[in-house]
């Protein structure tokens, strides 16, 4: 199963958050890390990918007044989510270290 | 809440978001809004918003559409309408059989029509092209001719500012070389007939842009004495070298050479000029003074002018021509005529493109097409379209019972109203298609045969887009307005009473189906009244008594090449025992032969009298016997008589019109004076669309481009190999050319019966249909009422009662549609003879017939169901209950 540039970065906003993983916070959080704003429907869209591909799974709650009463749709990462995080990560370590000068290692 | 985002976009999320994700996606970005618009103006807010549901466009993932519900419930639909196509074959057959019936006549109809609305279409700027008009109103009579006067170009150029272009034309047969010619190419012995000779200016082919193939156009006519010539032609006589330059003759007159200037591309069937031999007008004279002269209108001129020229400003310009030098040319003849003239001629213009079909009230010479019959094909069309949509209504309505259940069923598992209606529509339009499909083929393989009887020469545009798209705008509306009927009375249908094995229709589609059929019995009626008016008022027309004999005559053709062999001919012939007479004349009372217009009066009161019109020709002293015309009084022209030379016959038209009460004696003149020593009975001399004009023949042997003799005998084939075996001895290099009286008489009436054949055919189609369908609505009704016969029978009815119960509604409709039919077809009858000067009368047996043969026919297609639902065993449709 792939994993592609976009969903990763999704996939890690959700672990990120946590509970609180909804449509608007994972936006919110990524624009304020990525310093870019993701479309509200890429980025559905990505979930929904995610959702399909099994790391991510969902359940609705939550609904607002703001949301004119719809409820919201809340992610957790899965554990194949955090396994595919774990295997591209370890592929990025491994072409890094073939790569002079450059510094990934995490602190 | 205050603010709402744009409802337009929203709505825009429906179609863009998986259903199951649209609750939560719509919460997020209503979410996102609200926090927007707190922070920034709302303008900005709803941009946001309508860009973020944008974005979800992307959302849209092709499987999931087509696997929702939906398509699936689209493929039931098919399913499920093709399974009952397949299980009902008789009447499926017969509604997409009547169908594609229609749909092929509505086709080759529609490109029927389609050509004849593109004539001269093609020419380059045919918006700025016209044909001058002569206008000539007086005392209610409205005359309208296109021939001018020679000089009318020079004078147009002069003194008509904004016109680009004048060309004439001379296309009248008999006119000089115009017509048919013997034509010999130089260094070449064979002498070859040929048709379509016309002579015409440079300019004329500069206005109506002759493609060429050879040659320049721009100069190809601007000696004198040249000659364009089609490719076809060229081919038949150079093959495929380019003959620019070469010489030919005409007629055997070695005096005058013809060069060549161009070879023209072969006409398009589609142009009301057909011809394929153009003599230039450059420096022609056909007698002294005559192309300055106002006196003799010969002349089609065509105007091209300036682009934004108005043609009705030109046309009033064209007052100033007329009195700057026609009045003064009749002012020095006949005051009355000049001043006649200043009041009631006047003068306008005819777009090139209107000429094909709005020129029958003229004279005119071309082969024109006729608006009316594009208007009569077309209602036809319409005609045989709406009785197959009405076959289609009444069908579906009537077998709705056997529809009923299943529509119950749907509305209860939960389909709508409005999905039942896209049920039936969708099935209307798979009808059809499917007819549609078979329409086309069949059209396809057809269209030789329908061009053969049209006379035309049609292809199916297959790679014409927007005739596709137009069939498929067809197909679509077609099947709307015969499935949106039904599809609403099924929709209607309420669940629990067709479960329960109740089936009403109700009053309101009983009413409708009766009125559709009453309409299909109407149209009938109309049509096989039309169908046998016009079969009659041919044979009439072709069976006439004309004033003269046109059987057993046949016609040489081109003996004005023969110079003194021909008196040896005409004695050589009369030696021949099957021989009665032999004369020569090139006037001959058919149509296409040489015609003069004349103005006649009564001798010295010439510049009293108004003219008489009337045609002049030359005969010889066996012409009256040759043709079987009858002297009323006085005696034939004589050979041996001097005297003969200022003698004429005369027609009764023109005793009468001269006011004659002694003819016999009596002096006319039409600028020459003559004395009168016969009156010979009226005879037709044109189409019988012509009443019969007045007619004077005077001696004159040089007018005998025809030898017609009168024969007895009942051997034609022998005959004919006896006079061509004469012929080949005196003119060995010009082979013999026979035509038939009775032959070139019929076709005469070529055009207008064929109208009449296509008009029969889509007729009898048109009948077929309606027929169709009521035979299959007469099996429905019959099956909807098969318990009530069974138990009728078990009771005791006898067949003839079991008849009369079952078929009296339809009889009845049948009598109803009378009342309007009858009328009707009457009413479009005499309009339709009013364009015939002699016509049958609209006797009472033609409606008489009409009407009983509808009914037998409503009886014979009703009986067939009948009988067979008389005969079964009662037992086997009640053993169920």
């Amino acid at each position: 199963m792939k994993l592609g540039g976009f969903e990763e970065i999704v996939l890690l906003a959700v672990g990120a958050l946590g509970d609180n993983a909804y449509g608007v916070t994972i936006q919110s959080i990524l624009k304020e890390k990525m310093k870019k704003n993701p479309s509200i429907g890429a980025l559905h869209s990505a979930l929904y990918r995610l959702e399909e591909k099994g790391f991510l799974t969902s359940h609705e709650g939550g609904a607002t007044a703001e949301r004119g009463g719809r409820r919201k749709k809340y992610y957790q990462i899965t554990s194949g989510g955090r396994q595919i995080l774990e295997e591209t990560n370890a592929l990025r370590m491994e072409f890094a270290k073939s790569i002079p000068g450059l510094n990934l290692s995490v602190d | 809440m205050k603010s709402h985002p744009p409802k337009w976009a929203d709505r825009l999320l429906d179609w863009f978001c998986p259903p199951e994700l649209l609750e939560i996606i719509r919460g997020d970005l209503y979410e996102i809004y609200h926090s927007r618009i707190k922070k920034r103006s709302r303008f900005q807010a709803n941009v946001q918003f309508v860009m973020d549901v944008l974005s979800t466009s992307q959302m849209i993932s092709k499987s999931k559409r087509l696997n929702s519900n939906k398509t699936g419930m689209y493929r039931n639909y098919f399913k499920v309408a093709w399974r009952n196509l397949l299980r009902f074959k008789t009447y499926s057959l017969i509604k997409i059989g009547g169908f594609a019936l229609s749909i092929a006549s509505c086709l080759l109809i529609a490109l029927y029509i389609l050509d004849e609305i593109s004539y001269d279409k093609h020419t380059p700027d045919s918006e700025r092209i016209y044909r001058l008009r002569n206008h000539w109103d007086k005392e209610g009579t409205m005359l309208v001719w296109p021939a001018m006067e020679a000089p009318m170009k020079k004078a147009i150029e002069e003194d008509n500012p904004g016109t680009e272009l004048v060309g004439r034309l001379i296309p009248f047969a008999g006119w000089f070389l115009a017509g048919s010619n013997m034509v010999n190419i130089e260094g070449e012995e064979r002498t070859i007939y040929e048709e379509g000779f016309v002579y015409a200016d440079q300019e004329f082919i500069d206005i109506i842009d002759l493609p060429m193939k050879h040659g320049d156009r721009a100069s190809a006519l601007k000696e004198p004495n040249t000659i364009v010539i089609s490719a076809s032609k060229a081919e038949k006589y150079f093959g495929n070298t380019n003959p620019v330059g070469k010489t030919l003759y005409l007629n055997g007159n070695k005096e005058r050479s013809f060069r060549i200037g161009g070879v023209m591309e072969d006409l398009p069937s589609n142009s009301q000029f057909a011809f394929d031999f153009i003599i230039t007008l450059t420096s022609e004279e056909f007698w002294d003074g005559e192309q300055s002269s106002w006196c003799c209108s010969n002349y089609m001129t065509y105007i091209k002018l300036h682009p934004g020229r108005d043609p009705v400003a030109f046309a009033e310009n064209m007052k100033v021509i007329q009195e700057k030098y026609q009045v003064p040319h009749f002012m020095s003849q006949n005051v009355e005529i000049a001043e006649d003239m200043r009041d009631h001629r006047f003068f306008s213009l005819q777009p090139l493109t209107d000429i094909h079909l709005y020129s029958t009230e003229m004279f005119d010479v071309f082969k024109n097409g006729d608006i009316r019959v594009v208007y009569m094909f077309g209602s036809v069309a319409f005609v045989i379209l709406l009785l197959a949509i009405v076959n289609f209504i009444n069908l579906s309505i009537a077998k709705s019972s056997t529809r009923s259940k299943e529509v119950g069923i749907r509305k209860v598992i939960g389909s709508s109203r409005a999905e039942v209606r896209t049920q039936f529509l969708m099935e209307s339009f798979l009808f059809t298609f499917i007819s549609f499909f078979i329409g086309l083929l069949l059209a396809w393989v057809v269209l030789p045969l329908f061009n053969q009887i049209a006379a035309k020469s049609l292809h199916m545009p297959w790679d014409d887009v927007w005739f596709l798209m137009a069939s498929l705008a067809v197909v679509f509306f077609v099947s709307t307005l015969a499935g949106s009927y039904p599809s609403l009375v099924l929709s209607r249908l309420i669940p629990i009473e067709t479960l329960k094995g109740k089936f009403r229709l109700g009053a309101k589609s009983g009413m409708l189906q009766s009125v559709l059929v009453t309409f299909q019995f109407t149209t009938c009626v109309v049509l096989i009244i039309a169908t046998i008016v016009v079969s009659r008022q041919m044979d009439f027309i072709l069976n006439k008594d004309l004033g003269f004999d046109k059987d057993q005559v046949i016609l040489l053709r081109g003996t004005n090449t023969m110079g003194d062999q021909l008196p040896v001919l005409r004695d050589q012939l009369k030696r021949l025992s099957e021989v009665k007479h032999v004369s020569s004349s090139s006037y001959l009372p058919i149509s296409n032969m040489s015609r003069n217009g004349n103005s006649f009066w009564n001798d010295g009161r010439r510049s009293e009298d108004k003219a008489i019109s009337g045609q002049f020709w030359r005969i010889d002293e066996a012409y009256l016997e040759t043709m079987g015309m009858k002297l009323l009084e006085g005696r034939n022209l004589s050979r041996d008589l001097a005297t003969d030379s200022a003698s004429v016959i005369i027609n009764q038209q023109m005793v009468m019109e001269l006011g004659l009460e002694n003819p016999i004696g009596a002096k006319i003149t039409n600028g020459d004076t003559y004395t009168v020593i016969g009156v010979i009975e009226d005879f037709h001399f044109e189409a019988l669309t012509e009443n019969i004009r007045p007619l004077a023949m005077a001696y004159g042997t040089w007018a005998n481009e025809t030898t017609s003799i009168r024969v007895n005998t009942d051997d034609m084939q022998t005959f004919i190999s006896r006079i061509t075996n004469e012929w080949d001895q005196l003119m060995p290099n010009q082979p013999i050319r026979i035509q038939f009286m009775d032959e070139r008489f019929a076709q005469m009436y070529k055009s207008v019966k064929r109208t009449g054949q296509i008009f029969s055919v889509f007729a009898f189609l048109a009948i077929t249909i309606a027929g169709l369908g009521l035979f299959a609505l007469s099996a429905f009704l019959v099956e909807q009422r098969r318990k009530e016969i069974s138990i009728r029978k078990v009771l005791g009815a006898t067949p003839a009662n079991l008849f009369k119960t079952l078929s009296s509604k339809l009889v009845m409709l049948v009598f109803i549609s009378l009342i309007f039919a009858l009328p009707g077809g009457w009413y479009f009858m005499k309009e339709w003879l009013a364009d015939y000067s002699y016509r049958i009368n609209l006797s009472s047996d033609i409606f008489l017939i009409s009407a009983i043969s509808m009914v037998l026919v409503a009886i014979f297609i009703v009986s067939f169901e009948v009988v067979s639902a008389i005969k079964r065993n009662p037992a086997e449709t009640l053993h169920a209950e």
